[in-house]
C-alpha cells in the first residue's frame, strides 16, 4: 500500500510541477514583449520610406479653420505647408469620387432646403451635378462663429471631388463663371448610360509653390462597392498612380530652388498613401495597388465590423499582423484627448509593439499643443515604472491645426519648414 | 504566485476534520418510525478550498462552503416523498422535490422534481460521489434536474427509467409556449451480486426547446441555448472555459452510453454523451424586419446570401474514472438506482482518478479564426461584412484528476484531489490550468 501510495503522491507532484511551469502576467506594459507580430520586408519597409518621418497630415484640409474637404480647406491645407493633404472618399451615383467624409450630407450642406425629401439620404445616392447644387461652406459659419470668415458663403463651397484635391495639390483652383461664380464643368453621358464630367481648373493665382500629397482613406465596401478598383483609375487618369506614372526615386520630400523651402512630397512616390479602417477595403487595395502604394491601416477601439474589439496585446498584435499581411506599411490609432475625447490607442506599450514590426504610426487627430507635446515624448504619462523607451510615440501626425503640428515638428528640430504664416493670414491671403 | 495566506488556508481546512470527528454516525435521523409512516431528516455540509496554480486565469483561490443541504424524507406505505434544499453560497435553491409510488420493490413511478434519467453521474448524489466535481462532459451536457414524471423498473438483469420533463421549471420562459424533454437511462446488467456489479447500457433524450430571450424591434423570440462549465471545481466558477450559446436552437437530440463495474476495493465508471442540435431561424421574419432601411437587404435571396443557413450541430464528451480502496471493505453498488454508492467504512482510504474530454466545437471546413476579432471568417477570408461564417467553437478540455478521499466515518469525509486541465479554446489562450482542492464533507 505505501508504495502505491508513494506512486500516486509522485503522480501529483508532476502534475501540480508541470501545471506551475508557465508564469504569465497581467501587466499590458510587460506582456506586449510576449506577443509576436510580424516584420515589415526590405520591399515593404522601401514603400514606407516613401513617406517622410514626422510628417503633417491637414486632416480634411482642416476642421478647425475652414469648411471641411472644400476647395477652401484644401487651399489652405497645401498653402500652410502639410505634407498632405487628407480626405475621404465617397462615390456619387454617376461614378464621380468624392472627397466627403459623413455619409449623409446633412452635417456639411445645406441639403435640408435643396432636398428636403433626402435630407437622410447618403451622399452615393446623389449624382454630382445634384451635390453641386449644395452649398458645402455656410454649415461652418453656423457652426463655428469664431471661425466664421463670410466668404465661406459668398464664394460658394462644393462638395469636393477627389479631382479637385489633386488639383489644389499641383497648385491650381476650380474654375469659376467670373459673373455667377459657379464651377464650369461639361457633362456627357455615353451610349451605355455612363456619365463622363470634364471639370475645370485654373492656376491658383495664391499658390505659394508647396506641393502636397494626398492620404485619402476609403471606406467599407458595401457603403461605396467597386471605389478601390474606381480609384486605381482615377489616380491613373490624373496622373497620380505611382504603379503606371512613377515619380523619379531621387526626388526630394522639400525642395529649395528658389531660395524658399517648399514642400514637394506631391512630386515623389509618395505622393499617394491609402488608408481605410475596413478589413475588407484593405484587402481590395492590396489585391489592387499590389502593396506598391504606401498604404495605412486606421485603429478604432469599438464593437462594430471594422473595430478592435480589446486593446490587450494580443488583439492589437492581431491587427497589426493582418496590416502588415495585407501590405500596410503604416498604422493609424486614435489619440486621447479634448476635444475629440477617442479611444486611446496609442499607450507607450502600443507604440513599442508598432514600431516592432516596423511600422510607422500616424495617429489621429491633433488639436491641440498638448497632445502633439504628448504623444511626440516631451512627458511620457503612463510610462512610469516600465521599461518602454521614452522617445516618440507617433512618426505622423493627422492634425486639424496644421499650423501648429508644422512649428511644432520645425521647433524640435525634425523638419525643415514650419507653417507658411499664421493661419488666418494664410486664409486671407487665399482670398477668405 | 497567489499568497501564502491561500496555502494558510488550505492548511487549517486540512486539519479541521481533526476537530469534528466524533460526529454521529447514522445517516439521517428518523423522527418517527409508526404507523407505516417514517419521516427521516438530514443534512449535508460541504466546505471546499481551491488553489488555482496559474496567476494567469482569472480565478480566485479561496474556499467557500458549496454545499449546504437540509432535506427531509417520508415514507408511508408503497408512498414515499423527497424534498432538499441547498443554501450554501449563501443562496437558498431548490433541489429535489417529488413524490413515488412503488408499485413494488423493483418498479416505481416518480412524480416532481429531480434528476432527469439520463446520466449515471448527474444521478448519483454528491454524497456519494467519489469526486469532488462532476466531470466536464456531464456538467456540460447532461440535463440535470427537471420537472416531470418518470418510470423506473431495477430488474436483477435489466434496469430502465425513462421520463417526461419540462424543460423548465417555473414556465417562465421569455416568449411561447414551455419546451419539454423526454429522457431515458437502459440498462443491462449482467453480473449483480455481493462481490461484483456489472452494468452497461445507453441513454438518450430528445428535447424540444422553448427557452430563450426577446430581441429586436419588432421584437423576436430568439431560443437559445447555453452549454458551459467552468473548471471543474466548486469555488469559482466563473469562467466558463469551455461554452457556447447556440442561438436559434430548436431541438436537441442527446445520446449516448455508460458502464459502471464495482469489484470489492476497485470501481470502474465511463460515460460517453453526445448532443445533437437542430437550429432553426425565421428567417423571413428576420428579412421582413430589416427592410426600409438604406441599407436593407432587398430580397430574401440576397439576405441569406448574408445570413447562411444554419446547420445542426454535433457536441459530444466522455469521461472514464477508477476507484481503488487502500483501505476499507469494498465499494457497493446501488441495486435499485444502478449507481455507485458511498464508502460505510471507518478510517477508509480511497485512491481515485479520472480523465475527462469534452468538445462543444464544430467548425465549418475551411473557416478561419481570427484572434484579433474573437471571431470567425469564412474560408474566403477576414472581412467586414457580411460575417457569414456558422462555426461555433465552444472550446475542448480535457481533465486528469487524481485523489485521495479518507473517510473518517461514513458521515465525515476529507478529499484532497488534483486536476489537470487542457484547455484548448479559441477564445482564451490555450493553456494548461491546474486546481489543488480540498473538501471537507459531512452528511448524515
Amino acid at each position: 500500500m505505501t508504495r502505491k501510495a508513494s506512486l500516486f503522491c509522485a503522480l501529483i507532484g508532476a502534475l501540480v510541477i508541470s501545471s506551475c511551469e508557465r508564469d504569465n502576467f497581467a501587466d499590458e506594459t510587460q506582456d506586449y514583449k510576449n506577443v509576436k507580430v510580424l516584420q515589415l520586408s526590405p520591399e515593404l519597409t522601401a514603400i514606407r520610406n516613401y513617406v517622410p518621418e514626422n510628417a503633417v497630415f491637414a486632416h480634411r484640409g482642416s476642421t478647425f479653420w475652414v469648411p471641411e474637404e472644400t476647395e477652401a480647406a484644401f487651399r489652405w491645407a497645401r498653402n500652410i505647408g502639410a505634407d498632405y493633404i487628407e480626405a475621404d472618399l465617397q462615390i456619387t451615383k454617376d461614378g464621380v469620387i468624392l472627397a466627403l467624409h459623413d455619409y449623409e450630407l446633412k452635417r456639411t450642406s445645406d441639403i435640408e432646403n435643396i432636398f428636403p425629401d433626402r435630407e437622410f439620404l447618403p451622399a452615393s445616392s446623389f449624382t454630382y451635378e445634384e451635390l453641386m447644387q449644395l452649398d458645402a461652406g455656410t454649415w461652418f459659419n453656423d457652426a463655428r462663429p469664431e471661425q466664421a470668415r463670410a466668404s465661406f458663403s459668398t464664394q460658394k463651397q462644393y462638395i469636393s471631388t477627389l479631382e479637385d484635391m489633386i488639383m489644389i495639390a499641383q497648385g491650381m483652383r476650380i474654375k469659376r463663371d467670373p459673373i455667377t461664380q459657379e464651377r464650369i464643368y461639361s457633362k456627357v453621358t455615353n451610349a451605355d448610360g455612363t456619365v463622363k464630367y470634364t471639370f475645370e481648373y485654373e492656376p491658383d493665382p495664391m499658390d505659394n509653390g508647396h506641393r502636397p500629397g494626398i492620404y485619402i482613406e476609403t471606406k467599407e465596401p458595401w457603403v461605396n462597392p467597386g471605389i478601390e478598383a474606381a480609384l486605381y483609375t482615377e489616380l491613373d487618369r490624373l496622373g497620380w498612380n505611382i504603379l503606371t506614372q512613377p515619380e523619379p526615386n531621387n526626388n526630394q520630400f522639400y525642395t529649395d530652388t528658389d531660395g524658399s523651402q517648399k514642400v514637394n512630397v506631391g512630386n515623389t512616390n509618395g505622393k499617394v498613401i491609402l488608408q481605410t479602417f475596413s478589413l475588407e477595403s484593405l484587402r481590395l487595395l492590396n489585391g489592387i495597388f499590389a502593396g506598391k502604394v504606401p498604404t495605412c491601416f486606421l485603429l478604432w477601439l469599438g464593437n462594430g465590423p471594422t473595430d478592435m474589439p480589446n486593446d490587450d496585446p494580443r488583439t492589437y498584435a492581431e491587427f497589426i499582423n493582418f496590416g502588415i499581411e495585407n501590405n500596410a506599411v503604416f498604422m493609424g490609432p486614435s489619440i486621447a484627448g479634448a476635444p475629440n475625447k477617442y479611444p486611446e490607442l496609442l499607450k507607450p506599450w502600443q507604440s513599442e509593439l508598432m514600431h516592432k514590426s516596423g511600422v510607422a504610426i500616424h495617429a489621429y487627430s491633433f488639436d491641440t499643443r498638448e497632445q502633439m507635446g504628448q504623444y511626440y515624448g516631451e512627458y511620457f504619462y503612463n510610462n512610469t515604472g516600465s521599461n518602454i523607451p521614452n522617445r516618440p510615440l507617433v512618426d505622423g501626425m493627422f492634425t486639424n491645426r496644421a499650423e501648429m503640428t508644422l512649428n511644432f515638428y520645425k521647433e524640435k528640430g525634425v523638419r525643415p519648414i514650419g507653417a507658411a504664416g499664421t493661419a488666418l493670414e494664410v486664409l486671407i491671403n487665399l482670398g477668405y | 504566485m497567489k499568497q501564502i495566506s491561500q496555502y494558510v488556508l488550505i492548511l487549517v481546512l486540512l486539519l479541521s476534520p481533526v476537530f469534528i470527528m466524533a460526529q454521529d454516525t447514522n445517516l439521517g435521523l428518523t423522527l418517527t418510525d409508526k404507523n407505516d409512516l417514517k419521516i427521516s431528516v438530514g443534512a449535508r455540509l460541504s466546505v471546499d478550498g481551491a488553489l488555482y496554480l496559474q496567476d494567469y486565469t482569472p480565478l480566485k483561490s479561496g474556499a467557500s462552503v458549496s454545499d449546504a443541504r437540509i432535506r427531509l424524507s417520508i415514507v408511508q406505505g408503497k408512498w414515499d416523498a423527497y424534498y432538499d434544499v441547498d443554501f450554501g453560497k449563501g443562496i437558498l435553491t431548490q433541489k429535489n422535490a417529488f413524490v413515488r409510488y412503488n408499485f413494488s420493490d423493483k418498479n416505481s413511478l416518480r412524480m416532481g422534481y429531480g434528476p432527469e434519467p439520463f446520466s449515471i453521474s448527474y444521478n448519483t448524489s454528491q454524497s456519494d460521489l467519489h469526486f469532488i466535481s462532476r466531470s466536464t462532459p456531464v456538467n456540460v451536457l447532461a440535463p440535470g434536474r427537471a420537472l416531470g414524471v418518470s418510470f423506473k423498473h431495477a430488474g436483477s438483469k435489466l434496469f430502465g427509467e425513462a421520463g417526461l420533463f419540462t424543460e423548465n421549471l417555473y414556465n417562465n420562459q421569455a416568449a411561447g409556449d414551455q419546451g419539454f424533454a423526454a429522457s431515458g437511462r437502459f440498462l443491462f446488467r449482467p453480473v449483480q451480486n455481493d462481490d461484483r456489479s456489472i452494468h452497461f447500457g445507453v441513454i438518450g433524450r430528445y428535447s424540444k426547446i422553448g427557452t430563450g430571450y426577446v430581441e429586436g424591434n419588432p421584437e423576436i423570440f430568439v431560443r437559445n441555448m447555453h452549454l458551459g462549465s467552468s473548471l471543474e471545481t466548486n469555488v469559482d466558477k466563473s469562467v466558463h472555459f469551455i461554452g457556447t450559446d447556440v442561438k436559434w436552437a430548436s431541438e436537441e437530440i442527446k445520446y449516448g452510453m455508460e458502464f459502471l463495474a464495482v469489484s470489492g476495493k476497485t470501481f470502474v465508471q465511463g460515460e460517453f454523451i453526445g448532443s445533437h442540435i437542430v437550429r432553426d431561424r425565421p428567417d423571413q421574419l428576420l428579412f421582413e424586419n430589416q427592410l426600409g432601411g438604406y441599407w436593407s437587404w432587398t430580397t430574401l435571396k440576397s439576405w441569406l446570401n448574408g445570413n447562411p443557413s444554419l446547420t445542426a450541430l454535433n457536441f459530444y464528451g466522455g469521461y472514464v474514472e477508477f476507484g481503488y480502496l487502500l483501505k476499507g471493505s469494498s465499494y457497493r453498488y446501488d441495486k435499485k438506482n444502478a449507481l455507485l454508492t458511498r464508502l460505510m467504512d471507518n478510517n477508509a482510504l480511497e485512491l481515485v482518478g479520472r480523465y475527462s474530454f469534452t468538445t462543444l466545437n464544430d467548425i465549418t471546413e475551411g473557416d478561419v479564426f481570427w484572434k484579433g476579432q474573437n471571431r470567425f471568417f469564412p474560408e474566403s477570408g477576414i472581412t467586414d461584412y457580411p460575417p457569414v461564417s456558422t462555426s461555433i467553437a465552444g472550446g475542448i478540455v480535457q481533465t486528469i484528476t487524481v485523489g485521495a478521499n479518507y473517510d473518517f466515518t461514513p458521515n465525515t469525509r476529507l478529499m484532497l484531489h488534483y486536476t489537470h486541465t487542457l484547455i484548448d479554446n479559441y477564445y482564451f489562450e490555450d493553456d494548461n490550468a491546474g486546481t489543488l482542492q480540498m473538501r471537507l464533507q459531512y452528511r448524515f
